[in-house]
C-alpha cells in the first residue's frame, strides 16, 4: 500500500471527524439529557422581549422519582434553578431556588391516570447583581440578600404512557416559614407562570406494569368486590366493614403507614385500627364534637401552652446541614452503637458527600433525624404534656354521644350511615344562607374562602377548584358558592343550583398542630370526601 | 264416578312442594341477609337489613379513644392496636420543627394508650413523618402510669427504650 493511499485514507477520516463533530455540535442540545421536571415562574410570563425584558433559567438540580406502592403512589421531587431576569426598566432579579417535594397519590380511571397531593419546602435566595451579564451567566455575590422559606402544598396528575408518568404539579399554597435579609415574601400564585399554567413533568414510575396507552390498568391494583356473589361471600366469612369514604391520596398514605415494617420496630398487631383505613378521620373529629370532647377543652388548652413553651426552649433556629450533621455526629457518639445510629450517620455522611444526593437524604430528612437526636440526647427541663394528655384521654373514653340531636345527626352524616337523616346528609336539605355566599370577588375569610382564593383562575377570571378523582381531574367554577348551613351550624357551599359536590371547612385544629383546609364532598352524601384541599399547616 | 275434581298434587306432593317452597324463601332470605351484611348497595326502605350503624354513636373502644385523642392534638394519620398485652401506637408527625416535637409526640402516645389500656403490660409509640418512620419508644405500662401520676416527663425518659428506626435498619 502506498503512502499516498495512507494519506488519503487518513483525509478523508478527518473529514468524517470534523463532519462528526460538526454534527454532534449543532444536534447535541438535542440529545442533551433533560430533567423529569422544569419549573416556570411567574415573573417568566411577565416579561419578554416584546415588553423589553429578558430572562435565562439555569437548571442546578432536577431529580424525580415515583413508584408504585401499596395500590398507590409515592414520590418526590428536588429541584434547584437559577433565575434570572430583568424587566423593560432595566431591574435585574436573580432568583435561586431549592425545591424539596413529598408526593403521594392513587390511580385512577382505571390505571391510566393517577394523581395526589404534595407538600413540601421550597428555599428562594435572592441576589443584589449589577450588570444583565454576570445575572445571566450565574456570577453572584457570595451571600444573598435575602432568603425565603416556604412550607408548599399543591396537588398533581398525570397520564401513563406505557410506564411512564407525564402530569403537571399545582401549587395550592406557599407559606413563608422563615425570612432572612430583604427578600419580598411571596405567595402561591409565584409558584406558577402568569398564563396560570402548571408545571409540567415526565417521569418513569418504578413498580409500573408498561402498558399501552389507554388500553387499561397500568398499574395493578387490589381487587375490589363488585358482583353480587362478591357481596354475599363476604357477608358470609364478615369481611365487610363500613365503607370509609375518604380521598384516595389519603386511604393511600394511610395505607403506607400501617403496613410499613422498619427493620427491628414491633409489628402493629394485625387487627390494628387506621385512621383513613377502618375508620375515617372526619368521623372522629364529628364524635368529639359531638361527645363535647373538644381541643379547647381546659386540658386541651393547658397542652397547647405546654407544647408552646417546650417548642420555643428547643427550637434549631436556622441550622445549615453542616452546622446539622457536626451536631448530629456529636450526639450519635453518646447512643448505642447499633445498626440505626450507623444508618443515621451514613445518611448525613451520604448527603454531605454528595451533590446529587437522593431525593429522601435531602436536607429537610437530616433536619428531621437531628431533631430526633437532639430529643432524646436532652436532659433539659421539660414540663410535658403527660398529665394533660392522660385526662383528655380520660374525657374521651367517658364521653357519651346522645342520640337525636343535630350533633349526633352530624356524626352519622360523616359516617355515610343508611339512616342519617335527610336534614343532615343532603346540603339542599340544609338552611339557605344568602349572606354567607362566596364570590371570586368577595373578602377572603375561613378555610373554604382561603381555598377558593388559592385556586387557579379560568381564562374568565373565575376561581377553578379542582381535584383528582377516580373519573381524572375534576375542575368546578361557579360565579359564587352558595351557602347552606345545618343544624349544627356547619356551612356548606354548592356551585350553583345544580352543583353535585359541596365545599366545607375540613380544618384539623388540635393544640400540637393545625391544618386548615376545605374538603369536597358529595353534595347529597356529604359524608363522602372526595378531595381535600390543601391549605396551611401550622406551627 | 267421584264428581269432584282431583287434585294436581296429592297430600305427598303438596308437603313437597311446601318444602320446597320454604327450602327457596330461606336461601333467598338467607342470601338477601348476607348481601346485606356483605356491603351491597341497598335502597333507603330496606336499611333495616344491615346491622345499625347506631354503633358509631356507642363509647369509643380502647383504640379509637386513642385516635380520637391524637386527632385532638391534631395529627391528621395514625394507628393504634393491641395484641397479648402490647399496646402498639403508631403516629404520624405532619411536620418536625424542633425536637420538642418528637418528644412531646411519644408522650402524647404514650398518655393516651395508657389512658385507654389500663390493664396493657407493655406500652410502644413508634413516631413518623409521611412516608418515614424515625424511632420507636417502649416503656412498661406501669411505669408509664407511674410517670403519668407525677406527670414526670424525665421519669418517662428514664423507663423508656428507644430504637432509631429506618427503612434499611433499626437500632
Amino acid at each position: 500500500m502506498g503512502s499516498s493511499s495512507v494519506q488519503q485514507r487518513a483525509r478523508v477520516l478527518a473529514m468524517l471527524v470534523t463532519f462528526a463533530l460538526g454534527v454532534w455540535a449543532l444536534a447535541g442540545p438535542a440529545y442533551a439529557a433533560t430533567g423529569p421536571y422544569e419549573h416556570a415562574w411567574r415573573v417568566q410570563g411577565e416579561v419578554g422581549g416584546d415588553r423589553g425584558g429578558a430572562s435565562t433559567l439555569a437548571v442546578l438540580t432536577d431529580t424525580m422519582a415515583l413508584e408504585s406502592v401499596a395500590g398507590g403512589y409515592r414520590g418526590s421531587v428536588v429541584y434547584a434553578d437559577r433565575l434570572a431576569v430583568r424587566d423593560a426598566s432595566g431591574a435585574i432579579l436573580v432568583q435561586r431556588s431549592d425545591m424539596k417535594l413529598l408526593l403521594v397519590g392513587a390511580p385512577a380511571s382505571g390505571g391510566a391516570a393517577l394523581g395526589g397531593t404534595f407538600s413540601g419546602t421550597a428555599r428562594l435566595d435572592y441576589f443584589t447583581v449589577a450588570s444583565w451579564a454576570d445575572a445571566a451567566a450565574g456570577r453572584l455575590p457570595a451571600r444573598p440578600s435575602g432568603t425565603v422559606t416556604y412550607d408548599v402544598l399543591g396537588h398533581w396528575g398525570a397520564r401513563m404512557v406505557g410506564s411512564t408518568a407525564r402530569g403537571e404539579l399545582e401549587f395550592g399554597s406557599a407559606t413563608p416559614r422563615t425570612q432572612s435579609g430583604t427578600a419580598m415574601t411571596r405567595d402561591a400564585s409565584w409558584f406558577v407562570p402568569a398564563d396560570a399554567s402548571a408545571q409540567l413533568f415526565t417521569v418513569e414510575v418504578v413498580g409500573a406494569v408498561s402498558q399501552p396507552d389507554g388500553t387499561g390498568d397500568s398499574v395493578r391494583r387490589p381487587a375490589t368486590a363488585t358482583t353480587l356473589l362478591d357481596y354475599m361471600r363476604r357477608g358470609i366469612s364478615g369481611e365487610w366493614s363500613p365503607v370509609v369514604a375518604v380521598p384516595a391520596e389519603s386511604a393511600v398514605a394511610a395505607r403506607i403507614l400501617r403496613d410499613a415494617k422498619p427493620v427491628g420496630a414491633t409489628l402493629l398487631p394485625p387487627d390494628a385500627l387506621t385512621i383513613d383505613l377502618d375508620v375515617a378521620g372526619h368521623v372522629l373529629d364529628a364524635k368529639n364534637r359531638a361527645a363535647g370532647t373538644l381541643p379547647t377543652s381546659a386540658a386541651g388548652k393547658r397542652a397547647a401552652d405546654l407544647w408552646a413553651a417546650d417548642r420555643e426552649r428547643t427550637d434549631a433556629g436556622a441550622l445549615t446541614p453542616r452546622e446539622m450533621a457536626r451536631v448530629l455526629d456529636g450526639l450519635l457518639a453518646t447512643q448505642t452503637e447499633t445498626g440505626g445510629a450507623r444508618e443515621l450517620r451514613a445518611q448525613v455522611g451520604g448527603a454531605m458527600a454528595s451533590s446529587s444526593a437522593g431525593p429522601l437524604a435531602s436536607a429537610a430528612r437530616i433536619a428531621e433525624w437531628y431533631h430526633v437526636a437532639r430529643a432524646l440526647g436532652d436532659t433539659g427541663p421539660s414540663r410535658g404534656v403527660l398529665a394533660t394528655t392522660f385526662e383528655a384521654a380520660r374525657a374521651v373514653a367517658d364521653s357519651r354521644v346522645k342520640a337525636g340531636t343535630p350533633l349526633a345527626d352530624a356524626v352519622l352524616a360523616a359516617a355515610d350511615a343508611l339512616d342519617a337523616p335527610e336534614a343532615a346528609r343532603n346540603v339542599r336539605a340544609f338552611a339557605r344562607v344568602k349572606a354567607s355566599d362566596l364570590t371570586a370577588a368577595g373578602p377572603s375569610a375561613g378555610a373554604v374562602s382561603e381555598a377558593i382564593s388559592a385556586a387557579g383562575l379560568t381564562e374568565q377570571g373565575r376561581p377553578a377548584v379542582s381535584w383528582t378523582s377516580a373519573d381524572g381531574t375534576q375542575r368546578v367554577a361557579p360565579e359564587s358558592w352558595l351557602a347552606y348551613r345545618r343544624a349544627d351550624a356547619e356551612t356548606f357551599f354548592l356551585p350553583g343550583d345544580a352543583g353535585t359536590v359541596a365545599l366545607t371547612d375540613g380544618t384539623l385544629s388540635g393544640w400540637a398542630f393545625g391544618q386548615r383546609r376545605a374538603y369536597v364532598v358529595e353534595a347529597g352524601r356529604v359524608g363522602r370526601l372526595l378531595a381535600i384541599l390543601p391549605t396551611t399547616v401550622r406551627p | 264416578m267421584d264428581p269432584r275434581p282431583r287434585p294436581v298434587l296429592g297430600r305427598r306432593g303438596y308437603l313437597i312442594a311446601g318444602a320446597v317452597a320454604a327450602v327457596l324463601i330461606a336461601a333467598i332470605g338467607t342470601g338477601v341477609y348476607f348481601y346485606a351484611r356483605g356491603g351491597g348497595p341497598l335502597p333507603q326502605w330496606a336499611g333495616f337489613l344491615r346491622s345499625s350503624t347506631n354503633a358509631v354513636l356507642q363509647p369509643s373502644p380502647p383504640a379509637e379513644v386513642v385516635l380520637r385523642t391524637l386527632r385532638l392534638a391534631g395529627y391528621q394519620r395514625a394507628a393504634v392496636g393491641e395484641k397479648d398485652g402490647t399496646v402498639v401506637v403508631r403516629v404520624e408527625s405532619p411536620s418536625l420543627g424542633s425536637s420538642a416535637d418528637v418528644a412531646l409526640t411519644w408522650q402524647t402516645g404514650m398518655a393516651a394508650a395508657s389512658a385507654a389500656y389500663p390493664k396493657a403490660a407493655v406500652l410502644v409509640v413508634q413516631v413518623f413523618v409521611p412516608a418515614q418512620p424515625l424511632l420507636e419508644v417502649s416503656a412498661p405500662a406501669a411505669a408509664v402510669t407511674a410517670a403519668v401520676r407525677a406527670d414526670d416527663a424525665a421519669l418517662l425518659r428514664r423507663a423508656c427504650t428507644f430504637r432509631y428506626l429506618s427503612e434499611a435498619g433499626g437500632g
